[in-house]
């Protein structure tokens, strides 16, 4: 598969510190890619030195097989970002902040091309609104929308969920997996919620102090024998005793009156429901509570030790 | 692109304080003329009304505009530090740098745009002062010759001699103001809040305006070097004969400064990680 960006040694140092330290990567096309790692692990400056905002101290970020640094302005036009929060001109309204980044994508469509983008992002309605009375989520929208306007190949945003309730966190995420499934494009999406990176990418980097920890599918890169699996129920507080006394037992790793957690392959799962329901046990929810969040601590761990 | 940021700079309701600012001064200078310029006007030349007969309308919109300039030409480059010194480290304060530069332009392109929609903002405030000082002075007070008091001179310029002399002195005044509009930029770029840039600006003003104020001999060994005593040159022109070789002198001196800011603007934006 073709590679669209490919991170070769790259390294930031500021004074002393190195914030990035020799990272390797690639990113093919049409991947959802998660960028994982703790606050402060590196990643907004690995972003920040994709767009082109901080100068690496040494490496080569190719992308298309071109060299970033040397076609600045031709990569550019085919990148559409969002670092951080979506700081836009607040005493303008969300039309004039689009038509004016758009103007700068330098890029050619209609102007019907700047509706279209609204409706993408499900903002239609208030775009002659001030950016200032927007709400968070709302800006975050917009941003999307700005990053998308210019009809971009490949999209970077950085942390894009950050300061959102869980609602727009739910929408953020719906609609960055849109993007990347209908509209066909690479996404790099970076964050410190384990989870985010889980629901959202196919393939994902862990980094750590700077250095990469891990790459590769997230499929494959999580293991899918032990996952935590969570059981909502109507209150019963006979259950947990009669689930003890089967193999079911030896599973669980919490469990209140209304709630149980199991680690255990997810192929189990169905005649475990099965034995809920023949109980008489009312279940309202079952969900994955993936290990990701033990995997990447195991990783971290694993790299401070080597370290 | 320079559209966009002339349309950023006009949409800000800070722009206007600049502009409500100079009208006030102008006014509280006209309406102080009006009601007590006579007495001004006496005291101004009782030195030399024992040596000269002086007749017609001495207090008249030219000798008004010229007071205008004198007070408002110090106070002009400290309201467009307030913009200019905005157009970098505000948008970085903002977080909009961020979105800016990873558009597909070049950073030198960045700074050469800031630079010149600051100086439109710095040619529009001018233009401002024009119509207000001097349109309406003239229409308020008429027009007359024009008396220019130096402390070693008595200038008396004839009234039909004096509107391009205005026209001459403001056109060297937009020099001055973009020396001032160039050196904003230039501590916007290390910058990421207004403040910083828009206080270095004033502050630097201030003590080389004191330099050049001041007759001391190790200052007069700098003075030709600074900028400040370069931007005061329009005052030449309300001189006679017109010391033209000065002027051009000092214009070439601005010019250098100019230069010298917006390369040395470029040069750090370029090189300038983005973390804001």
């Amino acid at each position: 598969m073709e590679n669209t960006v490919e991170v070769q040694n790259l390294t930031k140092k500021f004074s002393d510190i190195t914030a990035v330290d020799d990272l390797s990567f690639t990113i093919q096309k049409g991947d959802i890619y998660g960028f994982l790692g703790q606050n402060g692990a590196g990643k907004s400056t690995t972003i920040r030195m994709l767009v082109g905002l901080v100068h690496p101290t040494s490496g080569e970020i190719l992308m298309q097989g071109d060299s970033f640094s040397k076609n600045k302005k031709r990569m550019l036009s085919n990148i559409g970002a969002m670092i951080e929060r979506p700081d836009l001109y607040g005493y303008l309204s969300a039309m004039d902040n689009l038509k004016m980044f758009a103007k700068l994508s330098k890029k050619d469509f209609p102007s019907v091309r700047l509706e279209e983008v609204l409706v993408t992002v499900g903002l239609t309605g208030r775009e002659h609104d001030k950016v200032k009375t927007y709400s968070q989520g709302m800006k975050q929208r917009l941003g999307i929308a700005i990053a998308l306007v210019h009809d971009p190949e490949l999209l970077i945003l950085d942390e894009p969920t950050n300061g959102l309730d869980p609602q727009g966190i739910a929408e953020m995420r719906e609609l960055i997996r849109n993007l990347g499934t209908q509209l066909g494009k690479t996404i790099i999406i970076s964050s410190h919620l384990l989870h985010e990176v889980e629901q959202i990418a196919n393939r994902m980097l862990v980094i750590h102090k700077g250095r990469k920890v891990s790459e590769g599918k997230v499929s494959e890169l999580l293991n899918p024998n032990e996952t935590l699996m969570e059981v909502r129920i109507l209150p019963d507080d006979s259950i947990e005793e009669k689930l003890r006394a089967k193999e079911w037992g030896e599973y669980i790793v919490e469990s209140n009156s209304s709630a149980l957690v199991f680690k255990m392959h997810p192929r189990k799962m169905p005649r475990l429901n099965k034995y809920l329901v023949d109980e008489q046990v009312h279940v309202l929810e079952i969900r994955s509570k993936h290990s990701l969040e033990e995997y990447f601590l195991t990783l971290t761990n694993q790299a401070d030790v080597e370290n | 692109m320079l559209r966009i940021e002339l349309y950023k700079i006009f949409s800000r309701p800070r722009t206007y304080i600049s502009f409500a600012v100079i009208t006030a001064i102008t006014f509280i200078i006209q309406l102080a003329m009006y009601v007590d310029g006579s007495s001004f006007v006496e005291f101004a030349i009782q030195g030399v009304g024992d040596q000269f007969d002086i007749q017609g309308r001495v207090l008249n919109g030219y000798l008004i505009t010229y007071l205008i300039l004198q007070s408002l030409l110090v106070q002009v480059p400290l309201l467009i530090a307030l913009v200019a010194g905005d157009v970098l480290a505000g948008e970085a304060n903002m977080g909009t740098l961020r979105l800016l530069l990873t558009k597909p332009i070049s950073r030198t392109k960045v700074v050469w745009v800031k630079f010149v929609s600051s100086l439109v903002y710095a040619l529009a405030l001018l233009l401002w002062l024009a119509i207000i000082g001097l349109g309406a002075s003239v229409l308020i007070f008429g027009t007359g010759d024009l008396i220019n008091l130096k402390s070693d001179a008595f200038i008396m310029l004839l009234e039909d001699d004096v509107l391009w002399r205005y026209g001459a002195a403001l056109a060297f005044a937009a020099l001055a103001m973009a020396t001032v509009a160039a050196l904003s930029v230039f501590m916007s770029a290390f910058a990421d809040n207004s403040v910083g840039p828009i206080i270095g600006t004033m502050g630097v003003i201030v003590v080389l305006t004191i330099f050049t104020n001041l007759e001391l001999p190790l200052f007069n060994l700098v003075k030709p070097y600074l900028f400040t005593t370069h931007m005061v040159a329009w005052k030449g022109f309300f001189d006679v004969p017109v010391p033209y070789e000065a002027i051009a002198q000092s214009a070439i001196v601005l010019t250098i400064y100019i230069i010298g800011f917006v390369v040395a603007t470029m040069v750090v934006f370029n090189k300038k990680d983005i973390l804001s």
